[in-house]
């Protein structure tokens, strides 16, 4: 089953990375990929497992779209030029706007579990006002994207912790701190590290530079569509019997509704129909991205090539798995998102729990190892999210050049806690 | 509680068939990645929207 | 022609568009018959003819009534006071050796003393959906005398047809404990759930008010686990049914197959084996069995591996001790050892709860585990065309 399965992902990974070469296009590439996949495993043309794979991560789809479309919405109404306008006027020491900037990335990743709701709420704000802090386009992608990710990883919520503690019949509880201190310590480096040297452009030329903010734009009609997004985020945490399951799509269109509500400019229906039509230009990558790996995903599994991955990766010597974590992981993420907390998280949990590790420690440790793979292909969702939301126009690979450091830091302070749990135990 | 958890329900559906319908309108007509390659990919995109909204998947 | 050419004539462009898009109508055709076909199909269980009432989860909580949650309860009451058991299956239908030991019990049970309720399907709309992202077959086949009787394989979750959106965190009631978001489809979460809540926390609802208002003294929820899951092939009882699991554990890996017992964790919220005890006054005990098919590790999904439960991966995982059995190719873990351990497993529990509390005393009789491993599952199921019509039902 080895020499078949291992050829089945050959074959899988030759036609994709031909079809990315000759087509251009990751998620056709994805696609053909899985129709290669289920062709040399012997399943045929499997009409419902490609087409089930199309749903995987259909929620995940509607989310990018109703996330763009408030932050289009948003912008359109020019509030997002008024609070940058509002945010540069008021501070001027740069360190104090990037720790800011930091912040307003980190919380509304931490309030939800994903990275790129931090992206699309507050990433095109941030890019804009630490480009005008003196940081390249390209400092500015790696701003946002490891602020992105480090947002997913921090608490309360981390999707990566609660799927290992799920199947592992622990409960989601001691992982503050532990998750925490990582990120707060690569945080600061990441500030220190992008903001370096950069110079800050005078207040004046700034100003100049940035389009005028409606007339009637006040902090009520700033403030009022974001408000409602974070009162509905923190009823849902904090009051959850009070209130239905409203869903972050549904909370992003209501959001939506009260930035519509709040523009003190004339806009027509006619002007947000073509408006969220060009968001979904937009966005398409990406859901196209998201709801293609899912074909890839069930291929992956029917296969038998995603048990191949989990057995070789858990049945290495011990030694090994702290060497290859770092790549076995992350490229478990960009090929099978979350779920590979499931695939090869909770394998190791059980496996370091034979050997008397912390696994408090252990999955805090490989929770903050998995989104480093949220730049990785075939997927890259994060990574790519955050180049277009910024608009950076330079090549993918000078962008996870400027990534390195940062994202190298966090996987070496993952590693450190994943080769020794239990000296970080105290922190619990 | 129990007849707004069912109206949200009912309105991701609504979400759904609304997103499936521009995924639609851009294949045949759309401003960036004219190509092919993505005709191809705005039609097998638009399945999983379709089959929710039939209330089939 | 020129292809360049004939592809900037802008209608050709669209004839293209129109033929792509026709191309991905077909396929959701074709795969949207497959998805139609599993939500809608039947399973057939013949009764034994002890079955007294049938009655409904909305009998226990109005608002499920039309839902797909809403499922069939069978009552087999002797007459003869005695206890009162609850077995379920299918709360996680991606784990249907569970449905499959309660349709054996429902299709063989003779009761002397006491009352046996039977819910085979505890989560009966997540029985309607393949498992996303697990490429899982939507059926799995049992041979008998009169043909192959087919069953749904379903998912971890309620199907999402029937409850959506997700959370992007869940909340269980009333611990407040943080879980997965995907988790408040999953009904071994949500207990002691709500009434007013989601789809799911109702069902759960309505499963802890069948236990309370009915009064049942020993609850049953039966499960299927990775091999590389630490609760594999144990019991999992609340505080109250420790001593009875733990005793029936020890009597089955004295005569029978080996069984563990542990003891529901108080800080892991939502589960029955917790929930249950803490919110009624029955002796609530969980069962695993080991299921291959459900290891990440496994190779291709086939219906082979689900009833077989054979695989070479695997095996190599139980050879580097990573396995929570003992497990191996040659053996697998076929269909008929699951249904076997689940039965012995909840008539063992009955027993002990007699021998511990002897005014709950239930005696009942079921096939077992030696009786399935000589004739496999098949053998104990009838032939719906030849039985009492009244004691055929489909869900």
């Amino acid at each position: 089953m080895y020499l078949t399965t291992s050829l089945i992902l050959a074959a899988m990974a030759a036609s994709f990375a031909l079809a990315s070469w000759k087509l251009k296009s990751p998620e056709l590439s994805m696609a053909i990929a899985a129709v290669v996949g289920a062709l040399a495993g012997g399943l045929g043309f499997p009409t419902r497992i490609l087409v089930e794979g199309l749903f995987t991560n259909l929620d995940l789809a509607i989310l990018f779209v109703c996330a763009s479309v408030f932050v289009n919405v948003y912008s359109y109404t020019g509030a997002m030029n008024a609070v940058t306008r509002k945010l540069v006027r008021s501070v001027d020491s740069k360190w104090l706007l990037l720790v800011f900037m930091a912040i307003f990335m980190l919380i509304p990743g931490a309030l939800t579990g994903a990275g790129s709701v931090s992206i699309f709420v507050v990433g095109t704000l941030v890019s804009t006002v630490i480009r005008y802090m003196g940081l390249s386009e390209k400092k500015a992608v790696a701003f946002v994207f490891v602020f992105a990710i480090l947002s997913a990883a921090a608490p309360p919520i981390n999707l990566w912790t609660m799927l290992m503690t799920a199947q592992a019949n622990m409960p989601y509880v001691g992982f503050t701190k532990l998750l925490a201190l990582p990120i707060l310590l690569v945080g600061a480096f990441t500030i220190v590290y992008l903001g370096w040297g950069a110079k800050r452009e005078s207040k004046e030329k700034i100003l100049a530079e940035l389009p005028e903010a409606p007339e009637g734009m006040n902090w009520f009609r700033i403030l009022c569509p974001l408000a409602v997004l974070a009162g509905l985020i923190l009823l849902s945490l904090y009051l959850p019997f009070s209130v239905p399951v409203l869903g972050l799509p549904l909370m992003f269109v209501l959001a939506t509704i009260v930035a519509v509500l709040c523009n003190p400019r004339k806009a027509t229906i006619k002007d947000y129909y073509e408006l969220i039509g060009r968001t979904m230009e937009q966005v398409f990558p990406l859901v196209a991205t998201v709801i293609s790996v899912g074909a890839l995903v069930n291929v992956i599994a029917a296969t038998g090539v995603r048990g191949l991955i989990g057995i070789t990766f858990v049945t290495l010597p011990i030694a090994w798995i702290y060497l290859t974590a770092l790549l076995f992981c992350p490229f478990a993420q960009g090929a099978l998102s979350y779920g590979s907390a499931i695939i090869l998280g909770t394998p190791l949990i059980f496996l370091f729990n034979a050997r008397g590790m912390n696994t408090t420690v252990v999955a805090a440790a490989l929770s903050l190892i998995f989104p480093i793979g949220d730049c990785l292909p075939p997927s890259r969702i994060v990574g790519r999210i955050s180049c277009e939301t910024v608009g950076y126009a330079g090549s993918y690979m000078s962008f996870l050049k400027q990534i390195a450091l940062p994202v190298l830091l966090l996987g070496a302070l993952a590693l450190a806690m994943l080769v020794a749990p239990n000296s970080f135990s105290f922190l619990k | 509680m129990v007849f707004l958890e069912q109206a949200i329900h009912v309105l991701y559906f609504v979400f759904a068939g609304i997103i499936g319908w521009f995924l639609l309108r851009n294949l045949f007509k759309r401003a960036s990645r004219p190509g092919i390659v993505y005709d191809i990919v705005y039609a097998y995109c638009v399945i999983p929207f379709l089959l929710r909204v039939l209330f089939i998947k | 022609m020129n292809i360049k050419a004939t592809l900037s004539n802008p209608k050709a462009r669209a004839g293209l568009k129109a033929a792509f898009l026709a191309l991905a109508l077909l396929l959701a055709f074709l795969a949207g018959r497959e998805f139609h076909e599993l939500r809608h199909y039947e399973e057939t269980v013949v009764s034994a003819p002890g079955l007294t009432e049938r009655k409904m989860l909305s009998d226990y909580l109005a608002s499920l009534e039309g839902t797909w949650m809403d499922s069939p309860v069978f009552v087999y009451d002797s007459g003869v006071p005695g206890g009162s058991v609850f077995v379920m299956g299918n709360v996680h239908p991606y784990e249907p050796a569970t449905s499959l030991a309660a349709y054996i019990i429902m299709e063989n049970i003779k009761v002397s003393k006491g009352k046996v309720f039977v819910l085979p399907q505890g989560n009966r709309s997540a029985s309607t959906t393949g498992m996303l992202a697990n490429a899982y077959p939507k059926f799995f086949s049992v041979p008998t005398s009169f043909g192959a009787k087919k069953y749904r394989l379903g998912d971890r979750g309620t199907n999402p047809l029937d409850q959506w959106p997700d959370p992007f965190t869940y909340v269980n009631y009333p611990s407040r404990q943080n879980l997965a978001y995907q988790d408040i489809r999953n009904m071994n979460r949500t207990y002691p759930g709500r009434p007013d809540g989601t789809l799911t926390e109702r069902a759960a609802y309505a499963v802890m008010e069948l236990i309370r208002r009915e009064k049942i003294d020993l609850a049953i929820d039966m499960h299927e686990a990775s091999l590389m899951y630490p609760v594999v092939g144990t019991y999992v009882a609340h505080d109250r049914s420790f001593d009875l699991a733990m005793m029936a554990a020890m009597t089955l890996t004295a005569g029978s197959f080996d069984m563990k017992c542990e003891s529901s964790p108080k800080g892991l919220r939502g589960l029955s084996h917790r929930e249950w005890g803490d919110y009624s006054d029955t002796l609530a005990v969980l069962m695993e069995t080991p299921e291959p098919f459900i290891d990440r590790v496994v190779g291709p999904m086939t219906e082979q591996l689900f009833t077989e439960g054979k695989d070479e991966f695997l095996d190599v995982a139980a050879r580097h001790g990573l396995t929570y059995v003992p497990y191996s190719y040659e053996t697998g873990a076929p269909l008929w050892y699951r249904c076997g351990r689940h039965l012995s497993g909840a008539l063992e529990a009955v027993a002990q709860m007699g021998a511990f509390f002897p005014e709950k005393e239930v005696l009942v009789e079921w096939p077992g585990y030696e009786e399935l491993k000589e004739h496999d599952c098949g053998y104990f199921l009838h032939d719906p065309g030849k039985a009492d019509p009244k004691l055929v039902f489909k869900q």
